[in-house]
């Protein structure tokens, strides 16, 4: 882009060239006019041609009544002094990251300087998302607030003050100057949603889980006798005196008795999310990507997003370790780990997921990405053989496997073609059919309502022992 | 000149749609020509000035609003003898707001908002302009009908060269001190 010393240099200098040269001048010289501070406008031009126009023209035909009906405009161009000073508009910048559904104040400061009456300003509006409509707005030296509200989640731009100055009756005007973009993250939403108890993982004997081994937790799992190498902080003495008095009164080992307890284990959740399609109801709007980052409302991966944020925050409040891989981008998601931290680490990384939505591209699910032994959950509308395979894989593995059907439930066929019906009939019965294959494999499918039928799923997977094939 | 109050303007509302101000240039427009024809000035007025208004409508920051101006003066000059009969008392405020509306309606795209507290100071300076022209409309009232002599209609025309230049001028000299 050039400079305005360029643009003024181009429009000034060099030789005639003819026509095209010229017309070239002149464009460059009405936009570089624009750079250049208050000008005058073609009202400025009706009012000065139109009021003496139509004086000359009554003094001279000697009609009174085109003397008068010029005479408002006149006046009106006689009243008004040119405008001085450079108008400035900044924006007070809000925070890099926001919660969706929240709302705040976006506040732009703004100085007219002398003989501004009019702002016209680009201001966020709380109804839609986006920088928002031009403002008609008296032109006040101060701050100007609007109220905004993350809607949608995704990263997006909220503010981008382009502003114009008018005079009276707007026969001056200074800009229309394009504000600088400020741009910021929404993180999806956190939906309340009751934990269900995972399978324990045996490799880290710590965590929330009761374990089905013995070990130094705090619930009882058995009274046996004494054996060596147990300690002798968990003899259970009241038992011991008893079994003592009931075999003649005398304390040896035989009588000694202890308490064991089960061990307590963590568990690893893995929310695989299909990032490879966002498809919403319209079958017809399948192919078409949605404009800019943000993913369809109400779309497979709004509803995976929504989702995988829901089971993150309830597992996670659990004391379990939660991570999320971008099946469309093995590099993306976020390795497993617990407390608040990871949970916005989550989310960060489901924000850039849903940027890298193509419409194309292979699945990963690699057993290097996930920790033996833990839970997987895969979040897809599973209108991709691939997909099924990979979650067929991960079962096999040993791991227990959750699959949540993202598909909308009523898909609307393509009205402007004879075959959208049947279309749709046939993507609905390979869906199930893909489904049914899954169910085959021991990998149980629910749909994501609210997320209680994917907890009870969790917990019918806890009781099933688990069958590597 | 004036100078913006240091307020802080209470948060931004919604407003009303900027089409609401083409909407208030077809009226103003559809009244430059619905004036003139209780005089029986409709099928001409329609036939001349229609276009020129949709035009306006379209594109206010245009040329178009020139031509209705004068048509609407050219009407009124046709269509009566007496210069201050009620038509031409009730051209002045209508034509001067159809100037006002098409100003206003090209500063803001039409998908844009408008707030109403923005035109407080403009409604105020309306006033003043209408006050300054009817009482000039008043003075041209009390002066005799009889034909005015050559000389000084000529004085009168080199007056208005006069007033033009030293507007033109004044603008100018405005202009370019508010620049540096």
């Amino acid at each position: 882009m050039s400079s305005p010393e360029q643009v003024a240099a181009d429009i000034k200098g060099g030789a005639d060239h003819g026509l095209g040269h010229r017309a070239r001048r002149w464009f460059l010289g009405r936009r570089f006019v624009r750079t250049l501070g208050w000008r005058r406008t073609d009202a400025l031009t009706r009012a000065v041609a139109c009021g003496f126009g139509l004086a000359v023209f009554g003094v001279v035909l000697h009609r009174l009544e085109l003397l008068l009906v010029g005479a408002p405009l006149l006046v009106s161009a006689l009243l008004v002094t040119p405008p001085s000073g450079r108008p400035k508009v900044r924006a007070v910048q809000l925070l890099d990251t926001v919660e969706a559904g929240r709302t705040n104040d976006v506040t732009v400061l703004m100085e007219p300087g002398q003989g501004a009456v009019f702002a016209g300003l680009r201001m966020p509006v709380a109804s839609r998302s986006g920088v928002g409509p031009v403002h008609l707005l008296p032109a006040v030296d101060g701050r100007i607030h609007a109220q905004i509200r993350w809607s949608t989640w995704g990263q997006s731009d909220y503010l981008r003050p382009d502003h114009l100055f008018a005079s009276h009756d707007g026969l001056y005007v200074f800009g229309p100057i394009v504000g600088r973009t400020a741009s910021h993250t929404v993180l999806p939403p956190i939906e309340p949603l009751p934990a269900a108890p995972l399978l324990p993982r045996a490799a880290g004997l710590v965590g929330a889980h009761r374990s089905a081994r013995p070990g130094d937790g705090m619930e009882l799992r058995d009274i046996r006798p004494f054996q060596m190498g147990d300690r002798l902080r968990r003899v259970d003495w009241p038992i011991s005196l008893r079994s003592a008095a009931a075999s003649g009164g005398a304390l040896v080992p035989s009588t000694l008795h202890v308490r064991e307890r089960h061990a307590e284990s963590d568990a690893d959740l893995v929310l695989a999310l299909d990032t490879t399609l966002d498809v919403g109801p319209e079958i017809a709007d399948w192919s078409e990507m949605a404009k800019g980052a943000e993913a369809r409302r109400g779309g497979s991966l709004d509803t995976g997003v929504r989702a995988v944020c829901a089971l993150a925050a309830a597992f996670l409040r659990q004391g379990d370790r939660v991570g999320v891989i971008d099946l469309g981008h093995p590099r993306g998601g976020a390795r497993v780990g617990t407390g608040p931290r990871q949970l916005q680490r989550i989310r960060h990384s489901l924000v850039l997921a849903a940027q890298r939505v193509s419409g194309a591209g292979e699945p990963v699910l690699r057993a290097s990405q996930y920790p033996s032994g833990a839970t997987i959950v895969v979040l897809s509308p599973f209108l991709d053989d691939k997909l099924v395979d990979l979650t067929v894989r991960a079962a096999r593995r040993g791991n227990v496997v959750v699959a949540v059907d993202l598909l909308p439930a009523k898909l609307v066929p393509d009205k402007e073609t004879a075959w959208g019906e049947a279309v749709r009939g046939i993507i609905v019965a390979e869906q199930k059919i893909r489904l049914a294959v899954l169910a085959e494999h021991g990998v149980p499918v629910a749909r994501w309502d609210d997320g209680t039928a994917v907890g009870t799923l969790l917990r019918a997977s806890r009781r099933r022992p688990r069958v590597v094939r | 000149m004036s100078r913006a109050a240091a307020v802080d303007v209470p948060r931004l509302g919604r407003g009303v749609p900027a089409w609401t101000l083409r909407a208030a240039v077809l009226v103003a427009g559809a009244l430059v020509i619905a004036i003139p024809s209780t005089e029986g000035a409709m099928w001409g007025g329609l036939f001349i000035l229609t276009p020129t208004i949709l035009a306006s409508v379209y594109a206010p920051a245009s040329p178009a609003p020139i031509a209705v101006v004068i048509g609407a003066g050219v009407l009124v000059a046709l269509t009566g003898d007496d210069p201050l009969r009620p038509t031409v008392l009730a051209m002045i405020p209508t034509v001067h707001l159809f100037h006002v509306c098409c100003g206003l309606a090209g500063l803001i795209p039409v998908r844009g908002r408008v707030h109403p507290r923005a035109f407080a100071r403009p409604a105020l300076r309306f006033v003043v302009v209408q006050a300054i022209v009817f009482a000039f409309v008043g003075v041209a009232a009390l002066q005799p009908v009889t034909r005015i002599p050559a000389g000084i209609e000529i004085t009168a025309l080199a007056g208005l060269l006069v007033i033009a230049l030293i507007v033109l001028l004044w603008h100018r000299q405005s202009k370019r001190q508010a620049d540096e």
